[in-house]
């Protein structure tokens, strides 16, 4: 038991310390595929992050939160509602990973652009912008 | 048991759905005439439909909407009172006039395809205002906020092979993406300290209500949860309201994106400033557990002392510009300084009321005339070619109906007498005194008197000797109409504050504040359904 929140404590401090690396990767790497890379990263940190929101602890393990019975006996039920994880952190990921998704699509094309235009993709050189 | 009405939940669902129709139809279609006016119908059925539900808002109260069927805390709900439904009014109104007058802007395309795109990234856009404008569940607002601004790195990016463009579209588009994924955080922190999404559940929580109510007590310690995540949402919707010091991004987006999008850009600040008014003060208001160790009063300090830095800021840098629009942008970073000014200025209850009221009134001002503005600037610079203010000097003469609507736009920024724009500064100043704040009195002047030398160059654009041989810009009726109506709208709306609309403003003002209404709908309606 002991041993079990030890680890979940690390599991959760690590990942405080993957957003704070990813979040220093997007804002010191002049490379924008590096930036790119550095925040799917930190956007996949925080759906983690969010999943173990949703994390249970159940003896002896929790399980989905599938009904696998159907229709489920009252027995079942009971079980089911005593160990399975909450399904809601797992539902907003999944909306999120689609916007990620979105989202770096955008930003390697926009990266594309910028290559063809500028011939590279560091930042420090793409500056015509002023004031 | 009350039926919902489905008009109060068909705005974005339609909205999305037609917009995801138009590159499809492009196929098909290849006239450009039928997507500027099928885009226009849509505009003007939002309008109407947003103006049936403020209608049935201000006459019956505040207005739930569950999606799906699913009961409150447990599907999401449209909560709809006078606030968001004014301001959503006022956002499709305003969407409307921008896409008729695109058609103007992009009547140098030649393919309908390339219409089809711009009208696709236009309606995603509203989709997404007038979805986060209505939303009363956390989650829902980041989704629809991320169809909002993934809608504006596009339009951003829209001139692809224009180096500026796609300079300021990866700029914008990366801090806005990092911003967005905290606020998912910060909805998670919600969810894991509240154990619900929705916001007048969240409501009834922080002020410490849990008897009846479906999604349970709290878990674990929800006040650390709340604190972080409460300052991450505020961080971030600052931050797409380009409150100084994250306002980097909006000049260079709001003068690469196309000149109709540009025109919506105030309306996307504003509905980033509807969002903290709403967590700030309907979710999280001065009787919840925020306010009692001084977390919300700091938040709200701090806000008050960025809005004062803005507000001079942008009105220095207005000075020194040269482009047109790059001015304005500047200008926008200078009045949404004005309004968290006001809002800042909340933290005392005794003010809360005249703060708010002020604050709300100077978002309506400033995006209405800022939209008049860039709306005008669509038909003047399709006529130079360019945007540098010099060239567009005196190119508003031969043009009286635009060159008078960019009058009333800006001396209704600056705030001259009978506009509505000086009642607002007025109420700010008002409430600064009140709050017994010279200081933050004095900046309103001083930031006022600042923001006068940029707009002296814009007045230029009437006022200024034209040069000679220059070319003459044509009459354009599909903007000067829209730009004139925003502008009379200047006029009605100052000349109307003192015989009645303040009265409605100060109704808009006490529904920020006062959660009692927005949380007694839900509450009802979840006891409906699941009777205890």
């Amino acid at each position: 038991m002991e041993v079990e929140s030890f680890l979940f404590n690390i599991v959760i401090l690590s990942m405080f310390v993957n957003m704070a690396i990813a979040l220093y990767g997007i804002f010191t790497r002049p490379s924008l595929i590096k930036k790119i890379i550095s925040l799917t990263i930190f956007s996949d940190t925080v759906n983690t992050l969010a999943i173990v929101v949703g994390f249970r602890h159940a003896i002896p393990n929790p399980i989905p939160p599938v009904v696998v019975e159907i229709p489920p006996s009252s027995q079942y039920l009971r079980l089911f509602v005593s160990r399975a994880v909450d399904p809601l952190p797992q539902a907003l990921v999944l909306t999120a990973i689609v916007i990620g998704l979105a989202v770096v699509l955008f930003l390697m094309f926009t990266t594309l652009q910028i290559y063809r235009i500028y011939g590279t993709t560091d930042v420090r050189k793409v500056s015509k912008l002023r004031g | 048991m009350v039926v919902p009405d489905i008009v109060h939940g068909l705005v974005p669902p339609m909205l999305i759905s037609f917009s995801f129709i138009t590159p499809l139809l492009s196929l098909i279609i290849k006239s450009k005439r039928f997507f500027m006016v099928y885009a226009s119908l849509l505009g003007l059925l939002t309008s109407v439909l947003s103006l049936v539900i403020a209608i049935d808002v201000f006459r019956e109260g505040v207005v739930l909407y569950p999606f799906g069927g699913w009961p409150p805390p447990i599907g999401i709900a449209y909560i709809i009172d006078k606030l968001n439904a004014a301001i959503a009014l006022l956002a499709a109104f305003i969407f409307t006039l921008s896409i008729i007058s695109s058609s103007v802007y992009l009547r140098r395309y030649q393919k309908a395809s390339t219409l089809a795109y711009f009208y696709t990234i236009l309606l995603a856009i509203f989709t997404g205002a007038m979805g986060s404008l209505y939303t009363g569940d956390t989650f829902n607002l980041f989704v629809m906020m991320e169809v909002m601004c993934i809608g504006l790195y596009t339009a951003v990016a829209f001139h692809r092979s224009r180096a500026e463009a796609v300079e300021a579209a990866i700029k914008y588009s990366f801090v806005s993406i990092i911003a967005l994924v905290l606020y998912f955080f910060a909805a998670v922190l919600f969810y894991s300290g509240f154990q619900t999404l929705n916001m007048a559940d969240l409501a009834l929580k922080a002020r410490g209500n849990t008897s009846g109510l479906v999604s349970g007590g709290f878990f674990g310690n929800y006040i650390a949860d709340l604190v972080f995540a409460l300052a991450l949402t505020v961080w971030v919707f600052t931050l797409e309201s380009a409150l100084v010091p994250n306002h980097f991004w909006l000049p260079d987006a709001i003068s690469e994106a196309p000149t109709p999008v540009s025109a919506v850009f105030p309306v996307a600040e504003s509905v980033a400033v509807y969002v903290i008014i709403r967590y700030m003060f309907t979710v999280f208001g001065p009787d919840s557990v925020v306010a009692e160790g001084r977390a919300r009063d700091t938040i709200l300090v701090i806000l008050l002392v960025l809005g004062a830095i803005a507000s001079i800021v942008g009105g220095i840098m207005m000075a020194i510009q040269r482009d047109a629009k790059r001015l304005l942008g500047y200008s926008s970073i200078s009045h949404i300084g004005f309004i968290y000014m006001a809002i800042g200025l909340a933290f005392s209850n005794s003010v809360m009321h005249r703060a708010l009221t002020a604050s709300i009134l100077h978002m309506i001002n400033y995006t209405i005339s800022s939209s008049l503005l860039f709306i005008s600037l669509i038909s003047i610079e399709s006529a130079v070619g360019g945007r540098n203010i010099d060239d567009l000097t005196g190119l508003g003469r031969s043009l009286p109906l635009l060159g008078f609507s960019i009058t009333i736009g800006v001396l209704n920024l600056i705030g001259i007498p009978p506009l509505s724009g000086f009642y607002s500064k007025f109420l700010i100043y008002q409430a600064a005194l009140e709050a017994s704040q010279p200081i933050v009195a004095v900046i309103t002047i001083v930031a006022t008197a600042l923001t006068l030398m940029g707009y002296i160059k814009l007045l230029y654009i009437v006022f200024g000797k034209p040069s000679i041989g220059g070319e003459k810009p044509e009459k354009q009726l599909a903007v000067s109409i829209p730009a004139t109506v925003l502008a009379l709208l200047c006029i009605l709306l100052g000349l109307s504050i003192t015989i009645g609309f303040m009265n409605i403003l100060e109704e808009i003002a006490a529904s920020a504040y006062s959660h009692e209404q927005y949380t007694e709908v839900f509450y009802n309606y979840m006891e409906q359904l699941f009777p205890r």
